[in-house]
C-alpha cells in the first residue's frame, strides 16, 4: 500500500471529523483525495500537525480530530507523544502514515525503518495503539480507532513512492485554510 | 509643536547623528499649506510626500538667490523648472496615470514651497536665534540629514496632533493617545506655547543627556517611522510601515539593511522624557480616576508584634502586579486558552494558571501548534514562554502563525535584559525585539503602570490584523 492509497481509505471512513495534514505530500494528497471544510493543510512548520491537533482536541471535546502525520513529521516533535497522553483528550487520533523516508523532499530514509515509533507512543502512554500494513488490515482497524476513547495511535507502514505523476499543490490560500475550518470547528457549539 | 521647538528638536537628533545642523531648516517644510487645515494635515505631514519636497528643498535652500533672499529669481526658476516638467507631461501618454501623478505632484511641490520660501527664510532665521548656532541659518546640501531633519517634524508633533503619517497606504492616524489621556489635555492644548511653558520645555528636553546618546542616521530614520506606525491607532498594517521605509530608504540610496534596535530604544526613552516634562506641568486634575494599576497585596498583620521579637520592618512597597491581578486582566480582555513552557520570571503566572487549564507543551514551537489549534476552536489563546524559546518558535510562527493568520498572544520573558543575566541569556535577551521586529510580530514590552492598556492593546491589535502579538515581560513586572 502507498501513501495516497492509504489516504483515501482513511478519508472514505470519516464522517465530521476534523483532519489536520502534515505537511508535504500527505497534505496534497489528501487535497486531491477529499477535500473537505474540515481539513487543515499544514503546508510549513513540519511536525507540529499533532501539536494543532491536540489545542483543537483539548478546545472543542465535543469533535474528533483526526492528525495525518508522517514518520519525518513526528520524528521532528517527538515531545508531543508524552504531551498529548499527559493532557489525553479522548477525541484525539494520531495516525502515521510511515514509509520510513522523507517523501516530499527525494525519499531520503528516516530512522523509522529501524525505530518502532508505535512503540514510543505506547510507551509515552496513548491509549489505543495500532500497527497496519496491508489494506484490509487498515479497513479494519479504522472503527476501532475513531471509536474508541483516544488518545489513540495508529501506524500506517506503507511502500516508499507516489503513485500518482503530479501532485498538484495545495491551492488554497493559508488564510482560507484556517477561516473555513475555524467557521465550523468554532462554530459548533 | 511650535517652529522653535521644531528646530531645537530637529537640532538635537542631527547633532546626536553626527550631521550637519543646517539642515534643521528642513524641518519646517511640513509647515507649509496652512490654509486650509484639514489639507496641510493630510498633505504636508505625510512620508510619501515627503520625497517631493526633499528633491525641491534640496534645490530651494542652498541656493545663491534663497540665500540673497531674491524671491524674484528663485520664482523665475522655478517657472522655467515648471515648463521643463509640464513638456515632460506632454511626451507621457495619457495611460501612463502613475507617470503624471508623479510629475504632477513634483510641480504642486515645486511651486508651493517656492511660493512660500519667504516664509522659510524667515524661519531659518528663527532658527538660528532660538538654537543660537549661527551653523543652523547656513542650509546644508545632505539629502540624508535634510530627510532625518524633515521626518522629526511629524514625530514630534504626535503630541500635539494625530498624524496621517501613512496616507495613502493607511489613513488612521498616529499620536500620543495613551499619553492624552494621562494629563489634563484641555490645559496642556490651551496653555503649552504660553511662554512660560514652552521656554521651559524646550531649555530642559534641550539639556537632555540623552541626546549624548551616539546615534546612527540611516536607522534612526527607520526607527522614526516605525515609532509613527507603532502610535498609529486604531493601527496600521505593518505592510504600509515596511513599504513606507522600504521607499524612503532607496529614495535616500540606501540599500541595504538597517539596524535600528539602539534607535528605537532611543525614541522610546526621547519620549518617555517628553512625556514627563509635559506631564509635570499638566497633570490630570486630582478627581479624576487613577490610571496607574498597582498590586493590591493582602495587607500585613497590624497586630502588636510579640514582646522581645523586633516589629516587623516596614515591607517595601510592592512594584509590579501579582500574578492574580495579570490573570485577572488577561481573561478580562478575552485569552482563554494557556499554554507554553516556564519561564522564571512568570513563576507565579503558571501556579496560578495550572488552575485555569494550563496546557503545558514540551517546546515552545509545539506551544505556537496548540495554539493555532484552540484559535482555529474558536479560543483566544496565550503562550507563554521564556525568550530562549522564541529562537525554537521561529519556523512555527513564520509558517504557521504568521502565514495562517493566527490571533495569539505571546507572552515572553526576557531573560537578559539590559545584559544583567547569566552569559547563556545575554545574546538572546540583546536580540529579542530584533527577532520580533524580525518576525514583522507587533509587540510591547510591558511597564509596570501601564499593562492593563497593553494587555488590552495586544488583544485588539491581534484580531484586528490577525496576528499573533507579543508582550515582552521583564524581571518583577509580574510579582
Amino acid at each position: 500500500m502507498m501513501r495516497e492509497e492509504a489516504i483515501q481509505v482513511i478519508l472514505e471512513r470519516l464522517d465530521r471529523e476534523i483532519v489536520i495534514a502534515a505537511n508535504g505530500f500527505i497534505s496534497r494528497e489528501t487535497m486531491v483525495a477529499r477535500d473537505r471544510t474540515e481539513n487543515f493543510y499544514m503546508i510549513g512548520s513540519m511536525g507540529l500537525a499533532p501539536s494543532i491537533g491536540l489545542g483543537l482536541a483539548l478546545s472543542r471535546p465535543e469533535r474528533r480530530v483526526v492528525v495525518l502525520d508522517g514518520d519525518g513529521n513526528l520524528l521532528m516533535n517527538l515531545g508531543v507523544l508524552p504531551t498529548a497522553s499527559f493532557h489525553a483528550p479522548p477525541n484525539f487520533i494520531h495516525i502515521v502514515l510511515d514509509n520510513s523516508a522523507h517523501g516530499s523532499t527525494g525519499n531520503q530514509p528516516t530512522f523509522s525503518a529501524k525505530v518502532p515509533l508505535e512503540q514510543m507512543a505506547k510507551a509515552a502512554g496513548y491509549r489505543l495503539v495500532y500497527r497496519v500494513a496491508r489494506r484490509e488490515e487498515l479497513e479494519a482497524v479504522l472503527p476501532l480507532l475513531l471509536g474508541g476513547p483516544g488518545p489513540a495511535f495508529l501506524l500506517v507502514q506503507l511502500e516508499i513512492g507516489d503513485r500518482r505523476e503530479e501532485i498538484p499543490r495545495v491551492s488554497l490560500h493559508p488564510e482560507a485554510i484556517a477561516a473555513r475550518l475555524r467557521q465550523v470547528a468554532a462554530g459548533s457549539d | 509643536m511650535d517652529w522653535g521647538t521644531h528646530a531645537i528638536l530637529a537640532t538635537k537628533l542631527l547633532k546626536s547623528c553626527g550631521l550637519d545642523p543646517g539642515a534643521a531648516i528642513y524641518a519646517s517644510l511640513p509647515i507649509i499649506d496652512r490654509q486650509p487645515t484639514h489639507y496641510h494635515g493630510v498633505y504636508a505631514h505625510t512620508l510619501d510626500n515627503f520625497r517631493d519636497f526633499l528633491d525641491v528643498a534640496l534645490e530651494v535652500f542652498p541656493s545663491g538667490e534663497f540665500t540673497r533672499r531674491d524671491f524674484g529669481a528663485l520664482h523665475d526658476r522655478k517657472e522655467s523648472a515648471i515648463q521643463e516638467l509640464e513638456a515632460h507631461l506632454d511626451i507621457l501618454p495619457v495611460s501612463d496615470e502613475k507617470g503624471w501623478h508623479l510629475v504632477e505632484r513634483k510641480i504642486y511641490a515645486l511651486r508651493r514651497i517656492v511660493e512660500e520660501a519667504p516664509v522659510f527664510a524667515h524661519h531659518l532665521e528663527t532658527a538660528a536665534t532660538v538654537v543660537g548656532d549661527p551653523q543652523v541659518g547656513r542650509p546644508g546640501t545632505d539629502r540624508l540629514a535634510a530627510a532625518v531633519s524633515l521626518l522629526s517634524h511629524p514625530y514630534f508633533d504626535v503630541w500635539i496632533n494625530p498624524i496621517q503619517f501613512f496616507l495613502p497606504d493607511c489613513a488612521f492616524a498616529s499620536a500620543r493617545w495613551d499619553f492624552w489621556t494621562a494629563i489634563d489635555f484641555m490645559k496642556f492644548r490651551g496653555e503649552f506655547y504660553r511662554e512660560e511653558h514652552i521656554t521651559r520645555f524646550r531649555a530642559q528636553i534641550g539639556e537632555h543627556p540623552l541626546w549624548n546618546t551616539p546615534l546612527e542616521p540611516e536607522p534612526l530614520v527607520k526607527s522614526l517611522i516605525i515609532r509613527m506606525g507603532d502610535m498609529a491607532a486604531p493601527t496600521v498594517p505593518y505592510e504600509a510601515v515596511d513599504w513606507g521605509i522600504r521607499r524612503f530608504l532607496r529614495y535616500l540610496g540606501i540599500d541595504q539593511y538597517q539596524r535600528a534596535i539602539k534607535e528605537i530604544e532611543f525614541c522610546h526613552r526621547l519620549e518617555e522624557e517628553i512625556d514627563r516634562l509635559i506631564l509635570q506641568d499638566f497633570p490630570r486634575p486630582t478627581f479624576a480616576a487613577p490610571v496607574v494599576t498597582r498590586s493590591r497585596r493582602p495587607q500585613m498583620d497590624q497586630t502588636v508584634p510579640d514582646r522581645g521579637r523586633p516589629a516587623a520592618r516596614p515591607q517595601p512597597r510592592a512594584t509590579g502586579v501579582t500574578a492574580h491581578e495579570f490573570v485577572r486582566l488577561l481573561m478580562e480582555a478575552g485569552f482563554d486558552f494557556f499554554t507554553g513552557v516556564p519561564c522564571s520570571l512568570m513563576k507565579g503566572l503558571f501556579t496560578l494558571l495550572a488552575e485555569h487549564g494550563y496546557v503545558q507543551a514540551a517546546r515552545e514551537d509545539a506551544a505556537v501548534g496548540m495554539a493555532t489549534g484552540a484559535y482555529l476552536g474558536g479560543k483566544q489563546p496565550v503562550v507563554l514562554m521564556q525568550n530562549s524559546g522564541l529562537g525554537q518558535s521561529l519556523d512555527a510562527l513564520s509558517s504557521l502563525a504568521l502565514l495562517y493568520r493566527i490571533p495569539c498572544l505571546l507572552l515572553i520573558g526576557w531573560r537578559g535584559y539590559g545584559g544583567k543575566d547569566a552569559p547563556e541569556h545575554l545574546l538572546t535577551g540583546q536580540i529579542t525585539p530584533t527577532l520580533l521586529e524580525t518576525l514583522r510580530i507587533p509587540y510591547q514590552i510591558l511597564e509596570e503602570e501601564t499593562i492593563p492598556q497593553a494587555i488590552r492593546w495586544a488583544a485588539d491589535r491581534m484580531k484586528q490584523d490577525r496576528t499573533p502579538v507579543a508582550l515582552l515581560l521583564r524581571k518583577g513586572i509580574v510579582t
